[in-house]
């Protein structure tokens, strides 16, 4: 009775077409090296004005293509793409494809080939406050002569061209070159080889007014050209951002000059202050074995004394585990910092408001680690690199799987080697203890299923852990059993024995202080797998003065890693979860909440391995994300 | 204690028929409006400190030498301290306060408290809160059943400017609380076929029809004069960037706009400072002092600096000695601050008997009953008596005959 | 003259597009267009049968149902209140959904208190099941539910100490109303009431905490229990006159007429209290046919949230939904007190207001699909629109200075249809049901 029209997720569509392009054997090394991008013949910024904003190109698009097919046609067998491609908006286009196709001869990937190109480029210009940028793009085909048998097709469609001429009613020459108008507000033009559209007239006619003097275009702005010779010959893509210019148009309204939140403010200060004094930013994409790699590059000049904290010294940083060797891990998140050094300079770094919410917390933290002085005992022991593990975690049968099912974290926090404060490890160990009384006395108080607190040994370290009470000793935080079943359980849940239990028991903390370490995990599990991983090479050489061993490296910057595989488990797990978030939120029917979830989860199938490495060195700040593909679509479990 | 549902449905009724003047063309209902005396246009603005406010290191005792023994780490300096007298003084950070304590719009009462004071922040927030000290389940809070006192009206009487749940002070058995913490959800103003559509006349409207009318007229002019007020904001006068700040903006705003509240209520939280104490308390009372002094300077070039009294108030004080960890613990009787044209400025309840403390913590001197029972005698017009069950002592902090009072 | 006497439609009543919207609105939420035909088309006799009978749910409806237990093993009580709110927006059965609604304000239990999704879902369900069956089975459940005996202390309540919070709201909220019950009689009834707790969620008699010795209620003297107690209250004459004046002031509109009140009670006593009964006898009545009733009451913020929703045939995120209805006053799973909600003119003030007309806004303006609701119904020119509009918001009463409003409308039909409906669903009248 109801429209549930609810539309896709965008994001989800791109993941989509974005999984396809990549499911592909590296094309790089297939093609043909690349023509220097400045000089030599006529590149698509020979037809863009100087005075962009945003510029973005497509090197090769139809060999990409070619490239593809295969994969492609086979993906839009599966049921994922069946899904994506069912819907209207993408039919419709598909079966004037197919008919534009016909109509000239030749399949719906040659004539898809045709019209991209041999390259293809975006630019974005800005009108004025207020009004809807203008945006222009490049066409550069390789086959001018199929191209103009397809534009030719389409201008009698769209009754621009009757009987081989064109309609003077919606057509005008311009320096020499006809321009036809399509409603509502689209001008587009053929010159020399390249296609030009536009939804602004005046900027279509500088571009052909500049043509003959060649200055005034893009092709040989200095800033431009400049930025352009970072770009690598194998670019598959590259974007441009005039950041400077950008500010400009801002003006006052431009970006705020601190972030408004303190976890924010200590995560990405650094960058923000990168992002915000430099004059561009250039990415671009190059292809990688079974996957590609996109960087980005924001040059500025170096980060003031106040930000030293987020460039720490090398030398004071620690070593890191491979943590992907954890059993069962999701993803790990690494950030380089200076705490100490960024809770001193907090107020030249935050807010008034996000710099009082740090104060606040910095005195709790102090509170619930009773006589253990958060800023001045704890920070200044703290080394570079904090590090955040997620892997996944077993349930006890007494508990019952909690829904939804997260994975277990742990917060590894290296420490100085010679602690500035007397019995430092010891005052660690004893405030972690009474956080975690703390804690569960809240928790009691609340109603909520509580702990048991244990002292125990591993590795020849002391540890906290906790472990939940049996559940049914808690009120109300099961259903009664005529109300949770069998309605109320999905048909496939897996494990149909456990009854759902309450999401807090996903949250079991243990913690534990290692002699160069202090680690909080919220699995015992995962507490001592981290143990194990830290102390693995120490062991080894019975020195912790040997250079980092095998598996062990010394890093900086920051990197954020995410296992498909264990991303893709997590989501299974939670499927339902998910579904019911769909539901509720999206106001959809079981059967479309379920298809969108399985859609992603299988194009999560394809994907292996995402990185992200941030880093800024001097005055550049780079970041690197790396998307691997599996070798074949996993569809095990 | 309670009013039953029907005797009350026959009471908002009745009432409801007195407010509805059957008929009442919209201009007319504007003009009588516009017409409300004065003396019902008082605000009164409720600035909760969360957590327990440490009284002794706000006004301090600076002159008596067991708050420096007390608290070796803890204390103001004497010649630190903003000088109210030759006893007291404000933490260095206030100087917006002093400032308006030296425009004679700032009154102090000190050592306010209740009897057998509970250390629990949940209980003596609710003792605070209800204005009974005994446990009952109370189900309203003072301010809530100050509302129901009131004639049933189409202007919420209670407004909460926070991003918080609703305090059990505002809990009322018969009007609706709105809970906003952006102005943004009243800055839409209805397009103008909206307002037309509300406006335009009805033939044979019902008593019901029209009360909904009215309401809907009431908001559809409020929110086109907040959008006024908003866009015509003084530039004159400058908040710091405290949350805190933004909520009183919002505030002086809404009273600016007339929206209609008595009573607006806003929140600073983070005063619970068992431990470095240094690191907070003092950013904490700077957030209070400057933007309430803001809020002051904003009120007066808005032109309705006579129309607000603010107060302050907190669950508890704390203990005088300070503890192993560079704070304090939880404690009993603190100052309250008042400000306004409304209050009789300077200094009351007198000093912090450190001398003779009870249980280590500051006697209390003044019922908070009794400076509520001022407020809402003497600013709001509402019978203390019957609200605060009988307490009807006044703490006599506000002037006689106040400009804007009742 | 028999107020509740059958309506039968006549010239001067008709049964048309205003009667059965009216209907619709009292038994449920403001209708689409297509739940209005349907009635229409099979008469005022069939659709109230079929109102009290219950159709068959519709799949989604099943589907949302399944998945609370879920939600409440998280203790996600957000979650719930969403839930409950979209199930009201995908139900066939309205009237189960607004009974259901009415209970949980007539024996108001905070989650505030109780603390427990899982409690609250278990409350939820009871009314649920009881929506139109016996008061006095739901009665008993009520007193025997988890939630509610922690919300009023039951467990508590111990021979020797009783507790006299539930016995008090059983006689003044629940059942007979303040004046018709002594001091003595709560204190009695209490001690009925010991050793009825709760544990891990479900009811549990405790032996050694009940009292059982011989009590005086009401005027009967006996080993009495909590059921012989509850079984005195439905015997009172007023018990059945506050139920039914509860019942008619949902239905019909506030301040029902006493003779009425009379009437209804005295059916419901007949009847052993059958609340699909009185509900029917109500609904199918000549007096809600009566002028007088037509925009009497002033739509509750669910009433009006879910209206919109329905009638809009829109899709709407539930947090959403969830969040404008309790900025609108009503906050499920939370009322204010005991007592529920006042209801009627407490419930709008300029703020509520203000957030109403924010949500008429964003349904008609961003959420809902105009272009689909006129293709549906055919609706290919700006008067079609206009029209349609008129009638599904306003029964087609639209005043007149309105009239003149909606005709400078213009554009294509999906435009002016959202466009009138923005004026209508802001209207005063529109806030009535």
């Amino acid at each position: 009775m109801r429209s549930s029209a609810t539309p896709m997720h965008l994001p989800l569509l791109l993941v989509a077409l974005g999984g396809v392009l990549l499911t592909r054997p590296a094309v790089g090394q297939k093609q043909p090296p690349a023509k220097p991008r400045v000089t030599g013949t006529v590149t698509a910024a020979a037809y863009l004005p100087a005075d962009v904003l945003f510029t973005a190109t497509l090197s090769a698009p139809d060999r990409q293509l070619a490239a593809l097919r295969p994969r492609l046609a086979s993906f839009a067998e599966e049921p994922a793409a069946a899904a994506i491609l069912a819907r209207q908006e993408l039919a419709q286009g598909r079966l004037m494809l197919f008919g534009l196709a016909g109509s000239v001869g030749v399949d719906v990937w040659k004539a898809l080939g045709a019209v991209l190109g041999r390259e293809a480029a975006i630019a974005v210009r800005s009108r004025g406050p207020g009004q809807a940028p203008a945006v222009m793009l490049v066409l550069l085909p390789r086959e001018p002569e199929l191209f103009d048998r397809l534009l030719e097709n389409v201008h009698g469609l769209a009754g621009l061209r009757s009987e081989g001429k064109p309609n003077e009613a919606r057509s005008t020459v311009e320096h020499g070159v006809r321009v036809y108008a399509a409603p509502p507000n689209a001008f587009h033009c053929r010159v020399d080889d390249a296609l030009l559209l536009s939804n602004d007239r005046p900027m279509l006619l500088e571009v052909l007014a500049a043509r003959g003097s060649g200055s005034g275009l893009l092709a040989s702005a200095k800033r431009y050209a400049g930025a352009l010779v970072r770009v690598p010959q194998n670019a598959l893509a590259w974007a441009w951002l005039d950041a400077k210019r950008l500010r400009e148009l801002a003006g006052e309204t431009g970006l705020p000059d601190r972030i408004d939140n303190p976890l924010g403010g200590l995560l990405f200060g650094g960058w923000w202050e990168m992002l915000r004094k430099s004059d561009d930013w250039l990415a671009w994409m190059t292809p990688v074995s079974n996957g590609v790699a996109v960087r980005v590059q924001a040059a500025a000049e170096a980060l003031p004394g106040t930000h030293a904290g987020f460039v720490p010294d090398a030398r004071r940083t620690s070593t890191v585990p491979d943590w992907s060797s954890l059993d069962g891990f999701v993803g790990e998140l690494r950030l380089s910092r200076d705490w100490h050094d960024l809770f001193a300079q907090r107020e030249a770094l935050l807010t008034l408001s996000a710099s009082s919410d740090l104060a606040n917390f910095a005195t709790t933290v102090s509170t619930l680690f009773g006589g253990l002085d958060f800023i001045h005992d704890v920070l200044p022991q703290v080394r570079p690199p904090l590090q955040l593990v997620a892997a996944e975690q077993k349930f006890s049968d007494a508990v019952g799987v909690p829904t939804p099912r997260l994975p277990a974290f742990a917060l590894i926090a290296p420490l100085r080697a010679d602690p500035t404060v007397p019995g430092l490890p010891q005052r660690l160990d004893s405030g972690s203890l009474m956080a975690l009384s703390l804690i569960n006395l809240d928790l009691a108080q609340k109603g909520q299923p509580a702990y048991m607190l244990d002292v125990q040994r591993h590795a020849g370290q002391r540890i906290f852990v906790t472990r939940f009470a049996d559940p049914s000793a808690t009120m109300g935080m099961r259903m009664a059993p005529d109300d949770a079943s069998p309605a109320g359980r999905a048909p496939d849940d897996p494990e149909p024995d456990k009854p759902p239990a309450s999401v807090r028991y996903n949250f079991a903390p243990a913690t534990a202080v290692l002699p160069e370490h202090f680690v909080i995990a919220t699995s015992t599990d995962l507490l001592r797998e981290v143990i194990d991983a830290l102390t693995d090479g120490d062991e080894q050489g019975g020195n912790t003065a040997v250079p980092a061993s095998a598996g062990k490296v010394r890093a900086t910057g920051d990197r954020l890693r995410l296992d498909a595989a264990g991303l893709r488990r997590l989501l299974l797990e939670n499927r339902e979860a998910l579904v019911i978030n769909r539901m509720l939120e999206e106001d959809r029917s079981r059967e479309s909440a379920e298809t969108e979830i399985d859609v992603a989860l299988e194009l999560l199938a394809r994907f292996a391995e995402l990185s992200l490495v941030a880093d800024i060195a001097g005055d550049t700040a780079t970041a690197r994300l790396e998307i691997h593909m599996r070798r074949s679509p996993a569809n095990e479990e | 204690m309670a009013t039953t549902r029907r005797e009350f449905l026959r009471h908002t009724a009745g009432a409801a028929l007195l407010a509805t003047s059957p008929a009442l063309p919209g201009f007319l209902a504007r003009t009588a409006r516009a017409a409300t005396p004065e003396r019902e246009r008082s605000v009164l603005v409720v600035v909760q400190l969360s957590g327990g406010n440490d009284g002794l290191n706000t006004v301090v005792p600076y002159r008596d030498d067991a708050y420096y023994r007390l608290r070796p780490t803890l204390a103001v300096p004497p010649d630190d301290v903003l000088r109210l007298d030759d006893g007291l003084g404000l933490h260095p950070e206030m100087v917006a306060l002093k400032e308006l304590y030296d425009d004679g719009l700032l009154g102090v009462i000190n050592n306010v408290g209740y009897p057998r004071p509970d250390r629990s922040h949940f209980r003596s927030m609710d003792i605070w809160h209800t204005a009974v000290t005994e446990p009952e389940d109370v189900a309203c809070g003072w301010l809530g059943r100050a509302a129901d006192r009131k004639p049933a009206s189409d202007v919420p009487y209670l407004m909460q400017v926070d991003d918080a749940a609703l305090p059990l002070a505002l809990k009322s058995e018969r009007t609706l609380v709105p809970s906003i913490d952006r102005l943004e959800t009243f800055a839409d103003r209805p397009e103008e076929a909206v307002e037309a559509a509300v406006r335009a006349p009805r033939a044979d409207a019902s008593d019901d029809l029209q009360f909904v009318q009215r309401v809907s007229l009431n908001a559809c002019r409020q929110a086109a004069r907040i959008r006024e007020v908003a866009s015509a904001e003084s530039p004159g006068v400058d908040y710091p960037g405290f949350r805190l700040a933004a909520r009183l903006r919002q505030i002086a705003r809404l009273i600016a706009a007339d929206f209609g509240p008595r009573v607006y209520y806003t929140s600073l939280g983070g005063f619970d400072t068992h431990s470095q104490q240094v690191l907070t308390h003092p950013r904490l009372l700077r957030e209070l002092a400057g933007s309430v002094g803001a809020f002051f300077a904003d009120l007066r070039a808005r032109g309705v600096l006579d129309r607000v009294l603010l107060m302050t108030f907190s669950e508890f004080g704390r203990r005088v000695a300070e503890n192993g960890s560079r704070g304090t613990d939880h404690g009993a009787a603190a100052p309250m601050l008042l400000a306004g044209v409304g209050v009789q400025a300077g200094l009351h309840g007198g000093v912090p008997e450190l001398a003779a403390l009870e249980a280590g913590d500051v006697p209390y001197r003044v019922d908070f009953r009794s400076v509520y029972a001022d407020v809402l005698g003497g600013w709001l017009g509402v019978p203390a008596g019957e609200v605060l069950s009988g307490v009807t002592a006044r703490a006599g902090v506000l002037r006689r005959g106040g400009s804007a009072s009742h | 003259m028999d107020a509740l006497r059958p309506f039968e439609p006549s010239a001067a009543r008709p049964w048309d597009h205003a009667a059965a919207s009216h209907l619709l609105r009292r038994a449920g939420f403001a209708p689409s267009a297509l739940e209005v035909a349907r009635a229409l088309e099979r008469g005022p006799a069939r659709t109230v049968a079929e109102l009290v009978d219950g159709a068959e749910e519709s799949p989604r409806h099943v589907e949302l149902d399944e998945i609370g237990a879920t939600l409440a093993v998280r203790d996600d009580i957000a979650g719930l209140r969403g839930w409950w709110l979209l199930r009201m927006v995908h139900t066939r059965r309205p009237l189960h959904a607004r009974m259901a609604l009415f209970w949980h304000d007539w024996f108001a239990t905070s989650n505030e208190k109780v603390g427990s999704a899982a409690l609250m879902l278990q409350q939820l369900r009871t009314f649920e099941r009881h929506a139109l069956g016996r008061f006095g089975d739901l009665v008993r459940a009520v007193s025997q539910d988890p939630a509610m005996i922690v919300w009023l202390d039951g467990d508590e309540n111990v021979r020797g100490r009783p507790n006299e919070n539930y016995a008090r709201e059983l006689f003044e909220l629940f059942t007979l109303g303040v004046g018709n019950y002594s001091e003595t009689d709560v204190r009695e009834a209490a001690r009925a009431f010991t050793g009825w707790h709760q544990r891990q969620g479900r009811f549990h008699f405790v032996e050694g905490a009940h009292d059982a010795g011989e009590k005086t209620v009401l005027g009967t003297r006996g080993r009495l229990d909590g059921d012989d107690v509850i079984e005195l209250a439905l015997r009172q004459s007023a018990c059945a006159a506050r139920l039914a004046r509860g019942l008619l002031a949902e239905l019909l509109g506030p301040e029902p007429p006493e003779e009425l009140v009379r009437t209804l009670g005295g059916r419901l006593r007949a009847t052993d209290y059958d609340v699909a009964d009185a509900v029917r006898t109500v609904l199918g009545g000549a007096e809600l046919f009566d002028g007088r009733w037509y925009r009497a009451r002033i739509k509750s913020p669910v009433e009006f949230a879910v209206g919109v929703v329905r009638s809009l045939e829109m899709g709407v995120p539930a947090q959403s939904l969830a969040q404008a209805v309790s900025e609108m006053g009503q906050r499920l799973f939370e009322p204010p007190s005991v007592k529920g909600w006042d209801g009627h003119r407490a419930w709008l003030n300029s703020a509520t207001m203000m957030v109403r007309m924010n949500g008429a806004r964003r349904a008609v303006q961003g959420g809902f699909d105009a272009e689909a609701l006129c293709g549906r119904y055919g609706l290919d020119s700006a008067a079609a629109a206009r029209e349609f509009a008129a009638r599904l918001a306003l029964d087609g009463r639209v005043p007149d200075a309105l009239r003149g409003l909606l005709a400078d409308a213009s554009g294509p039909p999906h435009e002016v249809l959202r466009s009138a409906l923005l004026v209508l669903m802001s209207s005063p009248e529109y806030q009535m049901a």
